[in-house]
């Protein structure tokens, strides 16, 4: 049984990606500067320096560019208010899906210091996936420290699992070849979970980054592919929105509880490089609220390479004067 | 004291749990480590404990109280182990249900030769317990076994020895049975025949470890009160009724001496051959451990901690470490990073590695190839500064001249194991590396 996220983008980008090759179709679309409005991918060879008309699939037209940013000292408080203020997850979470929620769980640190997702926010929001009537709700991720010492320092597992609810910290063998990565990478390695995925919820962990300035939603990505190492071999900016290309979360909902304001993606035990606004930002649209995000890193929308380069690629808005915010 | 029920089989049926229980506290280690059942097996060892009280100073003593109590056991059982838990003898007996052979002598001049070879040498030199005590070899034969990387000849030798004579290891070779042998002089549990015996020899045929001479001389070093002698009497004559212990008799043969002899010039000769042996490549030694000669000296390669490591960074040292560090555990910072969990120190039976608290912790020290970093070369990529948990980093952002703080770097590896570039642009050396002496 395939999952209908896993349908309609998965491998609708991989099929859409084998016709052009087939065709030979990519280099003309991406030469003529069409590839931008007919969906096509992007050329097959890895480049430092990617054509800026090799442009990433754009936003499926569910995208509104509707944000809802909600602050409360209270985890789930502070989520129910931002989905609330969203509309709700009705028509995005349907009976019986199968929700995927990529956390950040990727640091050893406690919640206090930050690197991850608060605890507290990330099982109210799998627990209101539930509450929409999804089957299950597992959330993943690919951990760079030990992934039991993730879990457990983090508190995310204990928080999970008492809301009657999986975590999974996947494994090197859980991942299979399956997509073009688009402009840079041939191929990505993408967790096999993920074939049976409904819908895929994006619940990054906002904090500063030392190369990419800022990790938010498009980069919490990375947390999906295995060879993300090759990645950083290139141009990672271009790689990340390439990323945002591929998986098109249906739902992000930005985690700025905590967030690493300096010296990220890392947690940090100097508070000095932690700042709590206790906020979480809830859209369809990954680009804008990684737009909306890079102010709590001190930055601005066009600060952040990868932010740009998904706008320029037609992935989503990244003009603030062009969005809706609902604030709380 | 004549019990009907299928003594073998509820022999066997035991022994398989046992090994069971082995096999499964090995393979199973969780993390954080459940103790003291996944050490339980080493850590009754006396064997290990020997090893480990020459070369460890008694950093892990309090870790002796097992060793104890398996000990105590010995004096009132005699080697009830061997033929009831052991897993390399429940091997030797699954040889004999296919295959039983009639060697009837006992060999006791070898085990008690050899052992005290090993015993001698190991104070000197390389802990040759590695390679003789049956539980160490049946872990490490678990390992290769279970990661497919090797066959375990040792096990499959002694495994094919049982073939020509019944448990010819464990009657001949074993030093942990020629231990607790010698505790179970004091067993009062013995072998007599009664009035009733018509001196048949069917209880000598039966016995698999030669403990019954001709005479019908019991041998309290040999016997492991598996009972086949008491099964195989039919006038019910054998009995293993408690009773004062018979006094020992220890008359140490000239061939005994001889065997020790010998095996300890061939130990100390394959030690020299060994030591001339070790190769020249540099290994990074989990935290905590001894400095190198003395932890090759004490280290069981028992692959406890290899097994144990949660991050899988500690492997078993290849034959280009040189023979005589043969598969003792080194970290491969290309297989994972070493988080100072402790795990290692934990498991270690010998004390050849001790957890530490995670400030005395250094590995040694990473450093940058500036001709493969990308970084150097004008690619944005500083995954090390992002992976280093001790922001050891130093001129990674906007600068893109990464460098490491080798004060702050402790060698645990996150920025090898994550560093994207072929072969390696950033890699930890032993360098400045804190061992106990």
């Amino acid at each position: 049984m395939t999952g209908r996220w896993a349908r309609q983008v998965l491998e609708a980008s991989m099929s859409r990606r084998a016709f052009l090759k087939a065709t030979g179709a990519a280099a003309i679309l991406a030469a003529t500067g069409m590839a931008g409005c007919t969906g096509a991918g992007t050329t097959d060879t890895v480049s430092p320096t990617p054509a800026p008309t090799a442009a990433p699939t754009p936003v499926p037209p569910a995208a509104t560019g509707k944000l809802a940013v909600a602050t409360d000292a209270d985890p789930a408080r502070l989520v129910d208010k931002a989905i609330d203020a969203y509309g709700g997850l009705e028509g995005i979470v349907r009976p019986g899906d199968n929700v995927v929620v990529k956390a950040n769980f990727s640091w050893a640190y406690s919640p206090a210091q930050g690197g991850c997702n608060n605890p507290g926010v990330l099982a109210r929001v799998m627990e209101r996936c539930k509450e929409a009537g999804a089957g299950s709700v597992t959330a993943v991720d690919y951990t760079i420290d030990n992934a039991q010492d993730c879990l457990r320092l983090s508190g995310i597992r204990k928080a999970v699992e008492d809301a009657g609810l999986k975590v999974q910290a996947l494994r090197s063998d859980d991942f299979e070849d399956r997509a073009d990565g688009g402009v840079f990478l041939k191929s990505v390695q993408v967790p096999k979970m993920l074939k049976d995925c409904d819908v895929l919820v994006d619940v990054p962990a906002v904090k500063s980054h030392g190369n990419t300035l800022m990790t938010g939603a498009m980069k919490n990505l990375m947390g999906l592919v295995r060879n993300r190492g090759a990645l950083h071999s290139g141009n990672l900016d271009q790689g990340i929105a390439d990323l945002a290309a591929l998986f098109r979360p249906g739902l992000t909902i930005a985690d700025a509880y905590l967030v690493v304001r300096n010296n990220g993606p890392r947690g940090s035990r100097d508070p000095a490089d932690l700042a709590s606004p206790h906020q979480v930002v809830v859209g369809d649209d990954i680009v804008a609220v990684d737009a909306y995000c890079t102010r709590y890193v001190g930055l601005g929308p066009g600060d952040v390479e990868h932010v740009k380069l998904a706008a320029q690629g037609g992935l989503g808005q990244m003009d603030m004067s062009k969005m809706s915010i609902i604030t709380l | 004291m004549k019990i009907d029920i299928p003594f073998r089989h509820a022999r066997l049926a035991v022994q398989a749990a046992f090994f069971a229980g082995f096999v499964y506290l090995f393979l199973s280690v969780p993390y954080p480590v459940a103790m003291p059942y996944s050490t339980l097996p080493l850590s009754v060892d006396p064997l290990a404990a020997l090893g480990g009280a020459v070369f460890s100073r008694g950093a892990w003593l309090p870790a002796l109280l097992p060793v104890g109590a398996f000990l105590l056991a010995a004096v009132l059982l005699g080697r009830a182990f061997c033929g009831w838990a052991c897993p390399v003898g429940f091997l030797n007996d699954l040889v004999g249900l296919v295959r039983r052979g009639r060697d009837r002598n006992r060999y006791g001049y070898l085990q008690f030769g050899v052992p005290a070879a090993v015993l001698i040498l190991s104070a000197f030199a390389v802990d040759v317990l590695a390679l003789a005590d049956p539980l160490v070899i049946f872990q490490r034969s678990l390992y290769v076994l279970w990661t497919g990387t090797a066959v375990p000849v040792v096990l499959l030798l002694i495994v094919l020895a049982a073939l020509a004579v019944p448990r010819f290891w464990c009657r001949a070779l074993c030093p942990l049975g020629g231990m607790l042998g010698v505790a179970g002089l004091l067993s009062p549990f013995g072998f007599r025949a009664s009035d009733q015996c018509i001196r048949c020899g069917k209880c000598r045929r039966a016995c698999p470890m030669g403990a019954i001479a001709k005479d019908l001389r019991w041998d309290a070093t040999a016997c492991t009160k598996c009972l086949e002698c008491e099964k195989a009497c039919s006038k019910g004559a054998v009995s293993f009724a408690p009773a004062a212990p018979q006094a020992p008799r220890i008359s140490p043969s000239r061939r005994a001496f001889i065997a020790g002899a010998a095996a300890l010039a061939a130990l100390f000769a394959s030690a020299r051959a060994a030591s001339a042996l070790t190769g020249e490549k540099a290994l990074i030694r989990p935290p905590g451990s001894l400095v190198e000669e003395r932890f090759n000296a004490a280290c069981a390669r028992c692959e406890s901690c290899v097994r144990a490591c949660p991050n899988q960074v500690i492997r078993p040292a290849g034959p280009d470490a040189g023979l005589e560090r043969f598969y003792t555990p080194s970290l491969d910072f290309d297989k994972g990073y070493c988080m100072r969990c402790g795990t290692c120190g934990q498991v270690c039976p010998t004390g050849a590695v001790i957890s530490l608290p995670e400030e005395q912790i250094k590995l040694g020290t990473a450093s940058i190839d500036t001709t493969l970093c990308l970084a150097w070369n004008g690619v944005r990529c500083l995954v090390c500064d992002e992976v280093c948990p001790k922001r050891a980093i130093r001129g990674g952002s906007g600068r893109m001249r990464p460098r490491v703080d080798g004060d702050a770097c402790i060698g645990c590896g996150q920025c090898q194991l994550n560093c994207p570039v072929e072969g390696k642009a950033i890699r930890v050396s032993g360098a400045g590396e804190r061992r106990r002496s």
